[in-house]
């Protein structure tokens, strides 16, 4: 009565069906493979992206990535993907990502966005804006609902948003910035995308340049400072994220921010960008200082915990742990000067 | 009053009436779900356009671009995971059967989601080599299932070993995942989150792409209704249905590979969406009686239904969470539910109970 009963007394031979099941699986194979060189020819803007880190904001903080071949020939390392017909004055923009929003607000442009991201929280009027949902789970209808003529993004959001927007016939432009040069490029770059008669190129330039003044100066008195206290050059740790404990590697904004305020990154030597430290490797590698932006200020408190349980490193015993208190600073945007005053002040610290 | 319309025997008319009944369901669904979305109602839009209006360049986007690929795929999906669910329980003689229990699904999404930790995917790309990689997990999920079948004992036990086979390299293939999304960057590993938690966004997807699948699909739940009979037999037990001359095994292996194939190319565009191939059969079975002749092509259509209805309220919910919710949570939160009221009422019917 029960299945399987005649399993033993089977006339079957298995042989013939698996012979059967091969064939049948080959034929879906050659199905799909079949619509395959069409997609590859449609996937020529595409910029491979290796690593990614989130702050606990949900904003998407810095990309690592590589470009891979070169097919559309104004792409380069900052402008990874871009339709191949651009509006020459875009009146509806959608950013996808809260560094762009930030840009273009940054640039007086905040009339022209019409739809930003759920994370997309500077400056405040860019909360009014319509949602098109998350980084990673833009939702199409939205976009089109909205009827923009571009669409901004950073690179590592969804995969598969540049198909879609092919698809919909949406202009869009794909932008990297993964350290400050890149940056002021990125936003060259966006001032650029707003056409017009120049004016967004010439008000992103101006914005660069006081980016820079801004920058440069945060890191000569942060070194003038150390020098004044007769401090050579600090190890810093820059901590992302606790559980697992996640730093900014070698190549990264933490690594720069270290760098400028005239300490040196004591992950510098790990592997990868944002590489994973056990306890073992933090009471190894023993920071002078550790800056911590995993915290928002309201949980501040808990960061002091975390970090009592490591109370034999160094910058735990001289109260060298500080918290860097606002994570979405560290957007690749213009607010990475303040970024820089706000880090350098832990680094190197006013005499009291 | 279901269960006893179950019983009556399988008529033409009756068949005819219930699957018309289902696809005018289906019909209905399908066009409030284009009629509904994230980004508001266009019931007077779409009645227009029905009617033989113009639609603003807008609208034909949203409708065409945004919501039909959504309608269609969700369609082609709940067809998929409803059939080949009802299928699994028949062969295995077991209600707890789904592809989603049997690890089916979970092999496909752990090649699938191999193929994306490894960062071949690109912005862009990815679209073809997921689906590859989802046809070989479910393959190999299949063959572990399929060895096992080979040692296992014959009579009751060999449905379990079967049965905890599936759900053990289940729970592995989920380490295995879980593993994968630990060792790639955070980013990633949203990605594959939402991945994983099954997602209609197939808005990107080619034409071609959409009918292939479709074809692979229709031709599947067409082979596995072309085996209705067979299934029949193969319920009242191996050896009865030997003794009225179905070559059990054979019909085991063809069904189950059959209905792995669709499931591998759902999973692989949509991710892990539980509990369609679970409440869908049960309650059409309930609804309907066993007859898989009638069964199958109910499933067909009641899957597409669900699968279409929770996605309609995955994106109807945009405006309070600004996010489409991943439909795979929808399906779970209705469906598990939905599959203890059924199993009371199948229970209470069995007891003879009103």
């Amino acid at each position: 009565m029960d299945a399987f009963a005649n399993l033993s007394r089977t006339t079957h031979t298995p042989s013939r069906s698996s012979c059967r099941w091969l064939s049948l699986l080959l034929a879906l194979l050659v199905l799909f493979s079949g619509c395959e060189p069409k997609k590859q020819a449609e996937g020529e803007s595409t910029g491979e992206s290796n690593t990614t880190t989130t702050s606990n904001s949900g904003a998407l903080e810095t990309t690592a990535s590589e470009t891979s071949k070169s097919a559309a020939p104004e792409k380069d390392a900052i402008l990874v993907a871009r339709s191949k017909s651009l509006p020459e004055n875009p009146e509806r923009i959608v950013s996808m990502a809260p560094n762009i929003t930030e840009i273009l607000y940054a640039l007086d442009q905040g009339d022209r966005v019409v739809g930003v991201t759920r994370f997309c929280d500077w400056p405040e009027q860019a909360k009014q804006k319509t949602k098109i949902g998350g980084f990673i789970d833009p939702d199409m209808e939205v976009i089109l609902s909205l009827e923009p003529d571009l669409v901004i993004g950073m690179v590592a959001g969804d995969a598969k948003i540049v198909d879609k927007l092919e698809k919909a016939n949406i202009p869009y432009a794909f932008l990297k910035m993964d350290h400050f040069d890149a940056t002021y490029d990125g936003i060259a770059h966006v001032g650029a995308l707003l056409g017009g008669d120049g004016e967004g190129k010439k008000k992103a330039s101006a914005l660069i340049s006081k980016m820079r003044q801004e920058v440069h100066k945060s890191a000569a008195a942060s070194q003038a400072r150390l020098t004044q206290q007769k401090v050579d050059a600090p190890s810093a740790l820059f901590v992302l994220g606790h559980k697992p404990l996640i730093v900014a590697g070698k190549g990264t904004f933490g690594d720069e921010l270290i760098t400028l305020s005239g300490a040196k990154n004591a992950a510098a030597d790990l592997e990868g960008s944002y590489p994973q430290v056990d306890l073992e490797k933090l009471l190894q590698l023993d920071p002078d200082v550790i800056v911590d932006a995993t915290m928002t200020p309201a949980t501040a408190n808990t960061n002091d915990d975390f970090w009592k349980s490591f109370g034999s490193l160094k910058a735990v015993k001289n109260k060298r742990v500080a918290t860097f208190e606002d994570p979405s600073l560290l957007r690749p945007g213009p607010r990475l000067p303040e970024a820089l005053e706000r880090f350098s002040g832990s680094i190197s610290p006013e005499e009291k | 009053m279901f269960a006893r319309r179950a019983g009556e025997p399988l008529t033409r008319t009756r068949i005819i009436a219930w699957l018309t009944a289902l696809l005018v369901v289906e019909l209905l669904v399908a066009m409030a779900a284009l009629a509904i979305g994230s980004s508001g109602a266009l019931l007077g839009e779409v009645i227009a356009w029905v009617s033989g209006d113009e639609l603003s360049a807008t609208t034909r986007a949203i409708l065409f671009d945004a919501r039909l690929p959504r309608v269609w795929f969700a369609a082609i999906t709940g067809c998929a995971l409803a059939t080949s669910g009802a299928v699994f329980q028949a062969v295995l003689r077991n209600p707890l059967a789904d592809p989603y229990v049997l690890g089916i699904s979970s092999g496909a999404a752990l090649c699938a989601t191999l193929f994306l930790a490894l960062g071949i995917t690109q912005i862009g790309g990815a679209l073809l080599g997921a689906p590859l990689f989802a046809l070989g997990g479910a393959a190999l999920s299949l063959l572990i299932l399929l060895g096992a079948q080979r040692w296992a004992p014959p009579g009751r036990d060999g449905v379990y070993v079967l049965l905890l086979t599936g759900v053990i390299f289940n729970a592995f293939a989920s380490a295995l995942i879980t593993f994968l999304k630990a060792i790639v960057s955070a980013q990633k590993a949203q990605e594959l989150l939402f991945y994983l938690m099954g997602s209609l966004s197939v808005e990107g997807l080619d034409t071609t792409t959409m009918l292939a699948c479709t074809a692979v699909v229709s031709a599947v739940t067409c082979a596995l209704f072309w085996f209705s009979r067979d299934l029949n037999l193969l319920s009242l037990g191996d050896q009865d249905a030997e003794a009225l001359g179905v070559n059990a095994r054979g019909v085991r292996r063809w069904v189950v590979g059959l209905a792995s194939i669709s499931v591998a190319v759902a999973v692989a565009y949509t991710g892990l969406i539980g509990f369609v191939g679970l409440v869908i059969p049960h309650g059409l079975r309930l609804l309907l009686g066993p007859d898989h002749r009638l069964l199958l092509p109910a499933c067909a259509l009641g899957g597409a239904s669900f699968l279409t209805f929770c996605d309609l309220l995955a994106r109807g919910c945009f405006e309070w969470f600004s996010m489409t919710l991943p439909v795979g949570v929808v399906t779970s939160i209705i469906g598990a539910p939905l599959f203890v009221f059924l199993l009371r009422r199948s229970m209470m019917g069995a007891r003879g109970v009103r």
